[in-house]
């Protein structure tokens, strides 16, 4: 397993809300620019690796075939309320097999960040290439590179509606390359009581050169674009080499 | 002692990050309005009991010769950096004796749900009129009244102060007439981490308006219930010391 984050465990609920500033439209228009501009495959299927509750393939569905690839059952269960009709499948990210390729392979808002080895890195690449069609491309968005990290940090998210009124408090560590999350969470539920959760998010930063080596080295011809979605960490494009 | 609330004692440094957003000004221009109107004392002697960080007193203290009594030393502390020159004096509020006598005393922000049980709210109510001038008024912003009381609420507060991030969480319920109320408090530091508090205070009573006013009655007061009142919307108790 890449994450027991209980964020996507008992707390997956509340993802959603959590991120409810999260511009999904934006997010997937630009993704599927991205594809166009400089995916050669020529067809319309699309697999999202990590694809949480599905919020992404809610609007790429919608004019791509689409198929989701999760390590949570909390959080494909969410996905598969959101997303009748869709396959959702079980599985690491760097060890699914689903037997086919795919003209878009793409893996969001940081997930690869769970990994916390290069070698674990390398392995995803190495499957998501292995689930691309030739001229196919991989969309990734990598977690923060070590020189825009900023330790010491304290992040406050709330989140108020009648059902709930969520908390979370992030403070950022690093020890070398490795990001260390404090996440401490508070949930209020009416009538319920205040939950206190805390957990530890460890994660792997690399650096744009380190990616595209590793990309390479996965068959994928890589290209860095600086300009992503979550500020400082850009989005990393791999197009999956023809045949030889 | 009243109840050693966190918010009061180790939070003190933060209440006022908690309660940046809070009128002090608009409401010390009501309550002004309020002494010009009832009072029948002629003088300006203004004591804040609960006064915590000061700043009711803060606005006040420019029309007003302004004493304050609060029963946490931290919160003084952070009231006397404000207030320089001002007689802040550490004192519970069923017991404080001031040789002087006000032409005003408040006791606002349900400061006074922290006292219990009924006979504690009565010495309290006793000892404003007991050091209030003939003609003077007391002024008391109560604590929420039973028809109003929600159990089962999630109250969210959130607060900055420079650069620590600060916030609340809590959930009222009541055990008979007292309001129990569990909160959780994080406190974020730059470079320095986040810390988890927790605290169950059990000591607000549920005090009907009727109640109240027969409390002041019988602590010799006058009294006037104002249904507008300051921030909290709970209205503003008066009683005015008979001359």
């Amino acid at each position: 397993m890449t994450s027991r984050l209980r964020l996507y465990r008992d707390l997956a609920k509340y993802y959603d809300a959590i991120y409810e500033w999260k511009n999904y439209p934006a997010e997937v228009r630009r993704l599927e620019q991205i594809a166009r501009r400089y995916g050669r495959s020529g067809g319309t299927s699309w697999l999202d690796v990590a694809c949480g509750t599905g919020k992404h393939l809610e609007l790429l569905r919608r004019r791509h075939d689409c198929m989701g690839v999760d390590e949570s059952p909390e959080m494909l269960r969410l996905a598969s309320r959101r997303l009748p009709g869709l396959r959702l499948v079980r599985g690491d990210m760097r060890s699914f097999c689903l037997h086919r390729g795919f003209d878009v392979v793409s893996c969001l808002f940081s997930a690869v960040g769970h990994l916390t080895t290069e070698h674990d890195l390398r392995r995803a690449f190495e499957n998501f290439s292995r689930h691309l069609r030739p001229g196919g491309v991989a969309i990734v968005e990598p977690w923060i590179a070590p020189s825009n990290f900023h330790a010491g940090h304290v992040d406050v998210r709330t989140y108020e509606s009648p059902k709930a009124t969520l908390v979370r408090c992030a403070y950022s560590r690093r020890h070398g390359n490795l990001s260390i999350i404090h996440y401490s969470y508070l949930v209020g539920v009416p009538g319920r009581g205040i939950g206190f959760f805390e957990e530890t998010d460890r994660g792997l930063m690399v650096a744009p050169h380190r990616l595209q080596k590793l990309m390479r080295g996965a068959g994928l011809v890589p290209r860095v674009l600086s300009h992503g979605f979550t500020s400082d960490r850009g989005l990393l494009v791999g197009v999956k080499e023809a045949e030889r | 002692m009243t109840a050693p609330l966190l918010m009061f004692h180790d939070l003190a440094d933060y209440y006022d990050g908690f309660l940046a957003e809070k009128d002090y000004r608009g409401e010390a221009q009501y309550l002004e309005r309020i002494v010009r109107r009832y009072g029948r004392s002629g003088g300006n002697a203004w004591l804040d009991v609960g006064c915590g960080t000061g700043r009711h007193l803060a606005h006040l203290r420019r029309s007003f010769e302004v004493v304050g009594v609060d029963a946490s030393s931290q919160m003084l502390r952070v009231a006397r950096r404000r207030l320089p020159g001002v007689r802040l004096v550490r004192g519970d509020m069923r017991s404080f004796r001031l040789r002087e006598r006000f032409d005003v005393v408040s006791c606002l922000f349900g400061a006074i749900g922290h006292v219990s049980p009924e006979r504690e709210v009565r010495a309290a109510l006793a000892n404003f009129a007991r050091h209030l001038r003939p003609g003077g008024v007391a002024l008391v912003e109560p604590w929420i009244d039973p028809s109003d009381f929600r159990p089962g609420f999630v109250h969210l507060m959130t607060g900055e102060d420079r650069g620590v991030q600060l916030v609340r969480l809590s959930y009222s319920t009541c055990r008979g007439n007292h309001t129990v109320i569990r909160s959780h408090y994080l406190v974020g530091r730059p470079r320095a981490g986040v810390q988890h508090l927790q605290e169950t205070d059990d000591s607000g009573l549920l005090l009907s308006h009727d109640r109240i006013e027969q409390l002041l009655e019988r602590a010799g007061l006058r009294p006037r219930f104002l249904a507008r009142g300051l921030s909290t919307g709970r209205g503003l108790f008066l009683g005015v010391k008979p001359a």
